[in-house]
């Protein structure tokens, strides 16, 4: 080894005293020395690049390890221990994810790349529904975020980072903020948006590190797989090396495409897109559709906003209460255009919506429409159920999938005689869908995306009397809707084909936009 | 081009020209977190004047050039210090680094096997300064040695390893 690779080592490791300088500038103008130095320069980058990612790996495999550990050890602990559930571990794995960033050479003064040197304020909180962050064992409740490990326990979060990158997390998530411009996500579910400010935003996995381009991207790391969906712009995926000996090439994932890295590392898999997954935002925006539905003035309309408590409705005398239920809480899903939706089934059993108090509706004529989404196909024989007053010999409304996965609205007539339709075809799944039910007295009409798929005849109705109305689920929580609730609103009159065709189309253009 | 194709136009760009930018300003600014500061000033600054760039001529170029105006405005703010290059030897280096884009790609594949054949010591001081970002002096007292003595075993794993790379390029060129 020459003493000139040892004079470059000083110099890249900002460890050269006053001589070395000197000595630097004239060995510098020597022929071939620069390229020399540029060389080295980029031994040292590559250096940093390729082991801080084989020690990202393996301290995240540790971590999840460790995590279950802990929990463990939180349980048994007695009432002096310090109560951390951050190990040192977990701390170094920041550090590493730290010097893992762009591309690096460094010129380094090493002291400063220490953990607690390099604290400071990360993000700040922009906005939470009720979110509930721990840090160190400790419920977060200042709106700066430090350098640092969190985990989300509850509700949503919406961060903002340098460059304006917003950020939005929903629990349960367990991230590290390792500086302005950078997150390691160990699992949970996270979307990012980043304006041209904010390039270089990198969020790094147990199994890759994404980079972005000025873009917008969905990350989601559950049972030891990330996967990558991008929405707009493009986005570089690099994996870790897995336990393959060949390291793996960085891929580009652009708009519309989502890729899936597996923890043994290799190629990223290419995987449809989840566009309605992630929650992209928590504002439910003013958008035409909206316009248009006031404008036909609802008797009440539920936005179906994200909120953990309450089904707000305009006018606020119709609101009710979203029912939690029991089970694995499902994961917070996006509205027909943005926003949140009320979603019912997974693990879990009781969820749903109730209205004790919905809008009179007088002289037979009536409307109901929302937006519907059914997650999965509906299993043969299980009927489910989207909207219901009908409590035994009260209410008079039902509209859910019958047996055949067909939706089906039925009305109570006089005499306690109900009446039905049901369209010809199957609910389709993974798709938003229109739906609306007329009827003006004589007619009972079903339309789905703006057309009438069938309609029926109906003797006079018994009086309308107010029931409870349940959005989702059966009174006694049988028959659970699988999916998603959106948009929905009452009329106490028979909207007009026109009307109808107006509220479709405003919504296809919305949804356009939004792609 | 719209404003998609462009932003899609500019995210390909740079891609391809970061490896370059990033060495380039690493090298040339003193302290890891300033240097990624001053890369992400380089990039916004890429992005907001993507309409001045001349798609006739290399990317990287246009880009390196830019880099060399904010590595200067980092040296006029910092002041006193620092090991600070003439604008000669920034202009030379950034040629430098321009002609090094080709061939990078594979001498860093050729790093990763030169890794996996390190004996046993040398990998571990390597984890420990890069992959856990100890210092000289932490490293000395991890393994029982001075920080003198960590720096320069350092230094001649980094020479065994730029030998290795050298070879395996010289072989697959036979």
């Amino acid at each position: 080894m020459s003493n000139e690779d040892q004079l470059c080592d000083r110099v890249l490791d900002g460890t050269w005293s006053d001589d070395d300088a000197l000595a630097f500038e004239a060995w510098l103008n020597e022929p071939g020395n620069l390229h020399r130095f540029a060389l080295r320069a980029e031994l040292h980058s590559d250096l940093r690049r390729a082991l801080a990612r084989s020690r990202r790996q393996h301290a995240a495999v540790e971590s999840l390890t460790e995590r279950s550990a802990s929990r463990w050890s939180r349980d048994v602990r007695g009432p002096g221990s310090t109560g951390r559930p951050w190990s040192s571990r977990s701390i170094a794995l920041v550090g590493v994810a730290a010097a893992a960033c762009v591309a690096v050479f460094a010129f380094q003064f090493w002291s400063t790349l220490h953990w607690e040197a390099s604290s400071g304020i990360a993000a700040t909180v922009a906005s939470g529904v009720e979110s509930r962050i721990v840090h160190e064992g400790v419920v977060w409740e200042r709106p700066e975020l430090e350098v640092g490990g969190y985990e989300l326990q509850a509700g949503l979060l919406h961060l903002s980072f340098d460059g304006g990158v917003m950020v939005y997390l929903e629990a349960p998530a367990r991230f590290d903020l390792v500086s302005g411009t950078r997150v390691v996500l160990h699992d949970g579910r996270l979307s990012a948006s980043v304006p041209p400010e904010g390039i270089g935003f990198t969020v790094d996995t147990p199994d890759a590190e994404v980079v972005d381009f000025g873009t917008e991207f969905s990350v989601d790391v559950v049972s030891g797989n990330s996967e990558v969906h991008v929405f707009e712009g493009l986005v570089r995926v690099q994996p870790i090396q897995g336990t393959t000996s060949s390291p793996s090439s960085a891929v580009d994932v652009r708009e519309d495409q989502a890729v899936r890295i597996k923890p043994t590392g290799g190629k990223p898999v290419q995987i449809k897109l989840a566009r309605d997954r992630f929650i992209r935002g928590f504002e439910e925006p003013r958008r035409s559709y909206v316009r248009v539905m006031r404008e036909l003035a609802p008797a009440a309309s539920y936005r179906m906003a994200i909120r953990d408590q309450g089904l707000v409705s305009i006018p606020a005398e119709h609101s009710g209460v979203v029912l939690t239920g029991y089970g694995k809480r499902p994961p917070h899903a996006r509205g027909a255009f943005a926003g949140g939706a009320l979603r019912v089934g997974g693990d879990s059993s009781g969820r749903g919506g109730r209205v004790d108090t919905p809008p009179e509706i007088h002289g037979n004529a009536f409307s109901f429409v929302a937006f519907v989404y059914l997650d999965e196909p509906q299993p043969s024989g299980v009927a489910r159920t989207l909207v219901t007053n009908r409590d035994g010999p009260a209410g008079w409304f039902h509209l859910g999938a019958d047996v055949d996965g067909r939706l089906r609205v039925a009305v109570r007539q006089s005499m306690g005689k109900w009446q039905s339709v049901r369209s010809p075809r199957v609910l389709t799944t993974a798709v938003w869908r229109h739906v609306i039910v007329t009827c003006d007295g004589g007619q009972l009409e079903l339309f789905a995306d703006g057309a009438i798929v069938q309609r029926t005849s109906i003797e006079s109705m018994d009086t309308l009397v107010p029931a409870p109305l349940w959005f989702g689920t059966e009174p006694d929580g049988s028959r659970l809707w699988s999916g998603r609730i959106d948009e929905v609103a009452w009329f106490d009159r028979a909207l007009t084909r026109r009307e109808i065709e107006g509220l479709y189309e405003a919504a296809r253009e919305e949804r356009e936009a939004l792609r | 081009m719209n404003e998609i194709e462009k932003r899609e136009r500019f995210a390909q760009c740079w891609l391809e020209a970061e490896p370059a930018i990033s060495a380039y300003v690493f090298a040339s600014v003193n302290g890891f977190h300033d240097a990624e500061d001053v890369v992400q000033r380089v990039a916004q600054e890429l992005a907001r004047r993507f309409d001045e760039y001349d798609a006739e001529r290399p990317f990287v170029g246009w880009a390196l050039w830019i880099a060399k105006s904010r590595v200067i405005d980092f040296y006029r703010a910092q002041g006193r210090g620092r090991l600070v290059y003439s604008d000669e030897i920034l202009s030379r280096l950034a040629e430098t680094f321009a002609e090094q884009c080709e061939g990078r790609s594979e001498r860093r594949e050729a790093l990763e096997a030169c890794l996996e054949s390190l004996p046993r010591k040398s990998r571990q001081l390597l984890d420990l300064s890069y992959g856990q970002e100890l210092s000289a002096a932490r490293v000395a007292e991890e393994i029982g040695s001075t920080s003198g003595s960590i720096r320069v075993l350092l230094s001649r794993v980094r020479t065994v390893l730029a030998r290795c790379i050298q070879r395996r390029l010289a072989m697959e060129d036979l």
